[in-house]
């Protein structure tokens, strides 16, 4: 349980460094670079922590309490990654490094293939007749433009005889690539503004305490 | 100089200020705007609203303390629906700051202090290793956290987890995310596998990407804040994400009409230099 004195002053923290960070919109100052700095300090303090605490209870506990000796070879393998930093003995990284790509390329791309690929090529096979003509435009619309979409990143077909024969496909594919970039931009906006009215927020109803009215 | 020229090269000290009126001005005193449901947000509450009760479900989080103003809204929302449906939840992090981010459930999910932790909900904690750990999450629960709890209670003690050892035996999985792959992820490790159906509260930018998925391989899709409004709005219980949405509308206004300032600058800067 936070108590009040530990919550009024992690306000007051809050407020003072969301007011330190905002003095970049006029210019960055030195004040922006203590903030930044604190922060990064902050969270990589808490890593640490946390990662210390997970090798703890995931390796260290079963490894001397429960008799699973095999979690050694993590314990001396998974250290070796931090010699990254070292010039003499960075090549010992690339042994922890390498097991942990390895696996995580053998575990997704096998099952890649089923549920991005496969699983998409489903997807895309929507009715046109039989629904509502709004559906059924939709649908059209969608088919359309993975075709055209996908026919942009033909490449084995030399430029010339692309522009020719379907350069107008080509156009179209790269004009739905253009409005899905917008619409992802359009989603990164309305982030950020939530990432300001976190802070605003903050800084009206907690710290300076109004009400809304 | 023109005033084409002077539009275009607005001191953005002066969009900043507006930006920041449109935003104060609907928290200190809300418009109430209506909030439209799309479909990406009914598919996860009618998903909950056909598991029965005593249904598992899995909230895995990856957010932290920066991911709070748009993760609150929809994790609190969709908590509150699994809880007041006796669903149990169990809920585990591959994130480091995910630790933190289930307690703040705990704490601000008023629902929780009527169940009871161990029977109704249980907190697995902090698993790391990205997809290796939704893969060994997926076909052994108990191994991937070491028989433990995040409070180090041994799962035997724990009646919540006696009959749930991998994905088979959960009834759906709800992913909270920041970034990564971590959607796609649970698709290849615990759908393809396992068939657990899969849904996901996501950070806006993620949205479009996972928009594709909807509805044959991901069930719902909670856009940010923007889907933490209608969830609140769905199970009735306006909170956080309702309140925020006028400063959202009133803030698109803003940045749109300057937006369009700037192209309207451009073209008549176009027209004068001919």
């Amino acid at each position: 349980m936070v108590s009040e004195l530990e919550m009024l002053v992690s306000i007051w923290i809050q407020a003072a460094f969301s007011l330190m960070v905002y003095t970049f919109l006029v210019k960055p100052t030195v004040i922006y670079e203590f903030v930044t700095h604190t922060i990064v300090g902050a969270v990589s303090g808490y890593t640490v922590a946390v990662a210390v605490r997970n090798i703890y209870k995931l390796a260290w506990i079963p490894l001397t309490t429960a008799g699973q000796f095999l979690l050694i070879i993590p314990l001396i393998v998974g250290p070796l990654i931090l010699l990254r930093i070292s010039k003499k003995y960075a090549w010992l990284s690339r042994y922890p490094t390498s097991v942990m790509i390895g696996l995580g390329i053998g575990l997704s791309i096998t099952r890649y293939v089923e549920a991005q690929f496969i699983m998409q090529i489903k997807a895309t096979l929507l009715p046109v007749f039989g629904v509502a003509p709004l559906i059924a435009f939709n649908n059209l619309l969608i088919v359309i433009i993975v075709l055209v979409t996908t026919s942009y990143f033909i490449f084995t077909i030399p430029k010339v005889t692309r522009s020719r024969s379907y350069g107008w496909i080509e156009k179209l594919g790269r004009y739905a690539m253009m409005i899905g970039f917008g619409a992802t931009y359009g989603s990164a906006v309305v982030s950020r503004l939530t990432d300001l009215l976190g802070s605003v927020s903050h800084l009206l109803f907690q710290w300076l305490r109004l009400v809304p009215g | 100089m023109s005033i084409a020229h002077k539009l275009g090269n607005l001191d953005r000290r002066i969009i900043y200020v507006f930006i920041f009126l449109s935003v104060i001005w609907p928290l200190l005193s809300p418009i109430g705007l209506p909030i439209e449901v799309l479909p990406y947000t009914t598919g996860l509450y009618d998903a909950i609203e056909e598991l029965p009760a005593g249904s598992t479900v899995v909230m895995s989080y990856t957010w932290g303390q920066t991911e709070l103003p748009w993760a609150k809204s929809p994790t609190k929302a969709v908590t509150t629906h699994l809880l007041s449906r006796d669903i149990n939840v169990i809920f585990l992090t591959y994130g480091v700051t995910g630790p933190w981010a289930i307690e703040y459930t705990f704490a601000n999910v008023p629902l929780i202090s009527e169940k009871e932790y161990g029977v109704d909900y249980v907190n697995l904690g902090f698993i790391a290793g990205g997809e290796m750990a939704y893969a060994a999450v997926a076909n052994d629960m108990w191994e991937a956290v070491a028989g433990r709890d995040y409070y180090q209670t041994e799962l035997e003690d724990i009646p919540l987890m006696t009959n749930i050892h991998d994905a088979g035996d959960v009834d759906l999985v709800i992913t909270v995310t920041g970034g990564g792959d971590n959607p796609a992820g649970h698709l290849r490790q615990w759908q393809v596998p396992f068939g657990t159906p899969v849904a996901i509260i996501v950070y806006g930018v993620l949205f479009p990407a996972n928009v594709p998925y909807f509805p044959e391989q991901i069930l719902g899709i909670i856009n940010g804040i923007r889907g933490g409004a209608e969830y609140e709005a769905l199970i009735g219980a306006p909170s956080a994400g309702t309140s925020w949405m006028d400063a959202i509308s009133a803030a698109h206004i803003v940045m749109a009409f300057f937006i369009i300032l700037g192209n309207v600058a451009y073209i008549l800067e176009k027209m004068e230099k001919r």
